[in-house]
């Protein structure tokens, strides 16, 4: 399948057609009680629009995930176009607002990667708007015409040599700690069984990179080190919770590694009652104010799509499928990941242009306003792609888009569409 | 492998004038897992649907697919045929070449490419179609009404009288809505309380009506056949149970000088009050922003006066729970307020923004020549209440122009300008009528012999034109607008303007809406499911729509449409039990990690909580469930989960990935 995919981008399609006489293959997305109604009504007014669409039915914006789109891409189409009921109409009163934030972080996150944003559409047409859906058609097969054939994902000729950095400046190490507090508090809790044993980092082969321990008596604890690392620990506390149904774990957590733990609180995926937190001081929490590009060294807005592009594709083109950046992430808590869905195959397992590109997107998208810019995923990366960035960028985002969350709110915001919402690049 | 059958229509020459339905035939039989393809001059005709059945029986087709119009105009015919081989409904799909091709395409080539693709496509999905069964839900056989006017009325009376439980909601203290406010009616001049107050009396003394007044919907939780809807009674200070309505208090309460809303500003009313005499109920409620004991503590007159001892300062809002199967929405209109009509919309400044005193709006006539109205019936200005020699009657104010928001026809104000000049005529025989006007729309039995009675018979002149000015001048109104017909500019000197101003639904609809989840347009006013077909029901399935809250009606418009609405809600209740459509989600329980972010996402609350737990009962894990009853197949849930845990019966994961991997052959 993987390799079939590859070698069905449209550049291979259009190989042996006249460029003259070059279409472009569109895919439509459409909810089944506006716009394929609309879609309908331009059919009795018997208005013309150009053929190359084809349009998918689905029961609401709601349902469209971009895996869809980007399976749409993988096989074969130029460009894309979804489109629903408008804000307000929706047949299941609020399935497009959740549709919308999805989209507004989708678009950010392809933006920032480099992907031609005139190649993905989005619009809201009514059942009664049968004009409407065949400007849209026109301005979109148009707009997609001009683009030419989509070139695929692998990585574009000589991308790798455009001179960016490879890897992500490191994360800034916080203060110092020559102690780690609370050491007497986990003795005693070890002692008197109020724990059944706690997660911390000991000094690891490699001086700057402790390794992750479960200390179980009093006497492991003395082992704890006092310097802090990017060392995934939230996963294997989560995973031990999952294991075993009982009993009470601590961990040593330092601002981030807190973040995570509230946030899987709220995503229900860790019962405060069985966690103990031994507070310790390191770098914080909170994301900075500095944009993502500048804080992970990557191409920003200021260089060109295509040179970002070039960048990104390049950079995912090395991944080798290990999954390091899952597993080392905080807050990939799902019980079994969408890639490792069989039926469908979502997303190609072995380490193809398409399916690389396809992977660290959606992984990213998973993380987009819910990311707590630990850097796990970047350090995790044997192959140094700067993974932190993508979450660190759609987090601030989020934040533009959607405003700050509500007080205590830790869940994802694509959770919580609203009509006022605004995206203004919907058709 | 499968067993699929391909059946390409050719409409007459709808499709096949453009598309080369023999190629597309020809181009699905080579598809994997397709047994049979053929096409067919009408698909839908009997001959037609007999094709698919026999294929069916013979070829022992596991699958359907039926090239033609869309599926909304002839999906079910063919899922019934289907139904009626054996074969489950839901194994039959249709691919609609005829909107999607050949009406929208010219090139013959590129359309019949296109329905292969389309063909290609849904065979692909139809391979992964599993048998799918209706699911039956349990029904309330009780309706409730929201609004308590003409169009609310009729539609209760019709239901209980059909021996169906009714609750009626309505906001204001009494119901009667708008209607009771008029004076006569167009266009026979009965008088509209006298039609109507049988009526008001008899909800309320009806045994299968419940009547909620002064109250307004909370909360609408369920699903069609079982909504369960929260109503906030609001407190009305007065004991209902032991006031005999006698309204010694709103005689003695010392707040006499508060605009009555009923009389459209132009009367008074008391801060205890009721607000019309014929009101039902007929019990008094306490304006707790007007009153003096809310204001400052003191004064208590009202509770000192009265015997039973009705009044009661300390009453707090109520809630009521109602469980519902059915609901019928008939919350009306308001008129446009020049001065501030809100919503984005620009008032009138040029006519003086409600300033002037004697421009008036249409139900401010109606009160003035209303014989209970705060004149007893006789035409007297506002300001100074002399009886005004010249009147000047101003249609399309708000309606029928963009520049000012509303691009919609009011409907009904050609109408009631017509009949208002005529009242006005008969009241004060020697004064003059003046209606300016854009068209005169009159298109009703007896409307245009009406309007026509009002220029012959009653001389009220009727000039074409547009004012762009109303200022005030010794005591008179300038009226300065054009004749387009003379094609001269006029200035004439009025006592009293009144205003045809644009119907607009309710503040607060689009709220209510959504409660329902009711379609509604960019005015708020409420989307019916098809404009010719469902035109009293709503998209929200159970929720039926009356009245003026779908867009402007008269009276016998709003009736017909109110009972129109009953006899759906009496037909939904025929039934024993309801079919839903099996499209919903499901949970896979076993790859859930129970982040509910689908809960947070689900329009209709229908994901719940499951826990898992071992022999011992020691709780193993938390996932979703989602309960297959109120769940109505939107999706969002499917597409939010991350770990694609969900699905959705008739669209799954599989499903749109083959119709996808089959975009290109």
């Amino acid at each position: 399948m993987s390799a079939e995919t590859d070698t069905r981008g449209a550049a291979a399609i259009v190989g042996g057609e006249d460029a003259a006489t070059w279409q472009p293959r569109i895919t439509a997305f459409v909810c089944r009680w506006c716009t394929y109604a609309g879609a309908d009504l331009a059919g009795t007014s018997r208005l013309k629009y150009p053929p190359q669409i084809r349009l998918i039915k689905l029961p609401c914006t709601g349902r469209i995930d971009p895996l869809f789109l980007l399976r749409a891409f993988a096989m074969g189409s130029d460009g894309v176009l979804v489109s629903g009921c408008h804000p307000g109409d929706c047949h299941y009163t609020s399935g497009n607002y959740a549709a919308r934030r999805r989209w507004v972080m989708f678009r950010e996150l392809l933006d920032f990667v480099g992907m031609d944003q005139n190649r993905i559409h989005f619009s809201w047409v009514s059942a009664a708007e049968g004009g409407k859906f065949v400007d849209v058609v026109r301005n979109v097969t148009d707009t997609v015409r001009a683009l030419g054939p989509f070139p695929g994902f692998a990585p574009a000729e000589g991308a790798l040599a455009r001179g960016w950095a490879t890897t992500g400046r490191a994360k800034p190490a916080g203060p110092a700690a020559t102690e780690l507090p609370g050491r007497d508090a986990m003795r005693a809790d070890l002692v008197s069984g109020a724990v059944k044993a706690v997660l911390g980092l000991r000094a690891g082969r490699r001086a700057d990179h402790p390794r992750a321990m479960w200390a179980r008596s009093p006497e492991e604890v003395g082992l704890f080190t006092a310097a802090d690392a990017a060392t995934p620990l939230v996963p294997l506390l989560l995973r031990r919770l999952r294991e075993e149904p009982e009993g009470v774990f601590g961990i040593v957590a330092g601002p981030g590694r807190r973040e995570a733990i509230a946030r899987l609180q709220a995503e229900q995926q860790i019962d405060p009652a069985r966690v103990r937190v031994y507070e310790r001081d390191g770098a914080p929490a909170a994301p900075s104010d500095e944009p993502a590009w500048e804080i992970h060294g990557v191409p920003g807005p200021d260089v060109p799509a295509e040179d970002r592009w070039a960048f990104w594709s390049a950079a995912f083109s090395r991944c080798l499928r290990c999954y390091a950046c899952r597993e080392g992430c905080p807050t990939c808590s799902c019980v079994r990941c969408v890639a490792d869905k069989t039926r469908p195959r979502w997303i190609d397992s072995s380490p193809t242009p398409a399916g690389n590109w396809v992977w660290n997107v959606t992984r990213a998208f998973h993380q987009a306003g819910r990311c707590v810019e630990c850097g796990a995923c970047s350090d995790a990366c044997p192959v140094g792609i700067p993974l932190a960035a993508l979450g660190a960028h759609l987090n601030r985002a989020a934040l533009r888009d959607f405003g700050p969350p509500a007080e205590g709110e830790r869940r994802s915001p694509l959770l919580f569409g609203r009509q006022d919402d605004q995206a203004p690049f919907i058709l | 492998m499968s067993r699929i059958g391909v059946f390409i229509c050719h409409c007459g020459e709808n499709i096949g004038r453009t598309v080369d339905c023999a190629r597309v035939a020809e181009a699905a039989g080579a598809l994997p897992g397709v047994v049979h393809a053929v096409d067919n001059k009408y698909m839908c005709s009997d001959p037609g649907q007999n094709m698919v059945r026999a294929a069916i029986r013979d070829l022992k087709l596991d699958g359907v697919v039926v090239a033609a119009c869309s599926p909304a105009m002839h999906e079910p015919t063919f899922r019934r045929a289907t139904f009626n081989e054996g074969l489950n409904p839901f194994r039959c799909e249709m691919v609609n070449v005829r909107e999607q091709c050949s009406w929208v395409h010219e090139d013959r080539p590129a359309a019949t490419d296109k329905a292969i693709d389309l063909v290609r496509m849904m065979v692909e999905k139809v391979k992964r179609n599993e048998d799918l069964f209706p699911i039956k839900v349990p029904l309330t056989r009780r309706a409730l009404v929201v609004g308590g006017g003409i169009a609310g009325i009729q539609a209760a009376l019709d239901m209980a009288n059909a021996g169906i439980p009714v609750v009626m909601v309505e906001k204001e203290p009494s119901i009667g809505g708008h209607m009771s406010q008029l004076s006569e009616t167009f266009p026979t001049l009965d008088c509209s309380q006298c039609i109507l107050t049988p009526r008001m009396v008899e909800v309320a003394q009806h045994p299968l009506i419940t009547l909620h007044t002064y109250s307004e919907v909370e909360k609408v939780e369920g699903y069609i056949g079982n909504f369960r809807v929260t109503i906030r009674k609001k407190a009305r200070s007065v004991d209902m149970a032991k006031c005999t309505g006698c309204g010694v208090c709103q005689q003695k309460c010392p707040q006499k000088k508060i605009p009555s809303a009923f009389d459209a500003g132009l009367g008074h009313r008391a801060a205890i009050y009721i607000p019309f005499p014929q009101a039902v109920p007929n019990k008094p409620v306490i304006d707790r922003e007007r009153c003096t004991h809310f204001k400052t503590g003191k004064c208590g007159v009202c509770e000192k006066v009265c015997g039973p001892g009705a009044v009661d300062f300390e009453q707090q809002d109520e809630f009521v729970v109602e469980n519902v199967g059915a609901a019928v929405l008939a919350t009306g209109y308001q008129l446009y307020d020049i001065g501030d009509p809100g919503a984005g919309l620009r008032g009138y400044p040029e006519y003086g923004g409600g300033k002037i005193a004697d421009v008036i709006d249409g139900l401010q006539f109606e009160r003035l020549a209303s014989a209970s109205g705060p004149t007893g019936g006789e035409i007297r200005r506002p300001s100074d209440g002399k009886v005004p020699q010249t009147v000047v009657f101003l249609q399309c104010v708000g309606s029928r122009d963009r520049a000012k928001g509303i691009e919609y026809c009011s409907k009904i104000c050609c109408m009631y300008t017509a009949k208002h000049a005529l009242l006005y005529k008969h009241k004060v025989h020697e004064g003059k009528a003046v209606v300016f006007y854009m068209d005169v729309r009159a298109p009703g039995k007896g409307y245009d012999e009406f309007v026509r009675r009002a220029v012959e018979q009653d001389e009220v002149l009727y000039l074409r034109g547009k004012v762009s000015r109303l200022y005030e001048d010794g005591g008179q109104i300038v009226v300065s607008g054009v004749d387009t017909l003379a094609g001269r500019q006029m200035e004439i000197r009025a006592d009293l303007v009144v205003l045809a101003t644009a119907i607009r639904p309710q503040t607060g609809a689009a709220r209510l809406a959504q409660k329902f989840g009711v379609g509604y347009d960019g005015h708020a006013f409420y989307s019916e499911a098809h404009p010719k077909l469902r035109p009293v029901e709503s998209a929200a399935a159970g929720v039926m729509l009356a009245g003026a809250c779908q867009g402007p009606k008269d009276i016998p418009e709003a009736v017909a449409q109110a009972s129109a609405a009953a006899a759906k809600v009496a037909v939904l209740f025929s039934r024993e039990t309801l079919d839903r459509e099996p499209v919903v989600a499901r949970v896979n329980e076993t790859v859930c990690a129970g982040c509910f972010a689908c809960q947070e996402v689900c329009p209709y609350g229908a994901v719940e909580l499951n826990e898992v737990r071992d022999r011992q009962g020691r709780l193993l894990r938390r996932t979703a469930r989602v309960n297959a009853g109120v769940c109505n197949g939107c999706g969002t849930c499917v597409a939010t989960c991350p770990s694609k845990s969900l699905e959705l019966a008739g669209y799954t994961d599989e499903q749109i990935f083959a119709q996808i991997s089959a975009l290109v052959p």
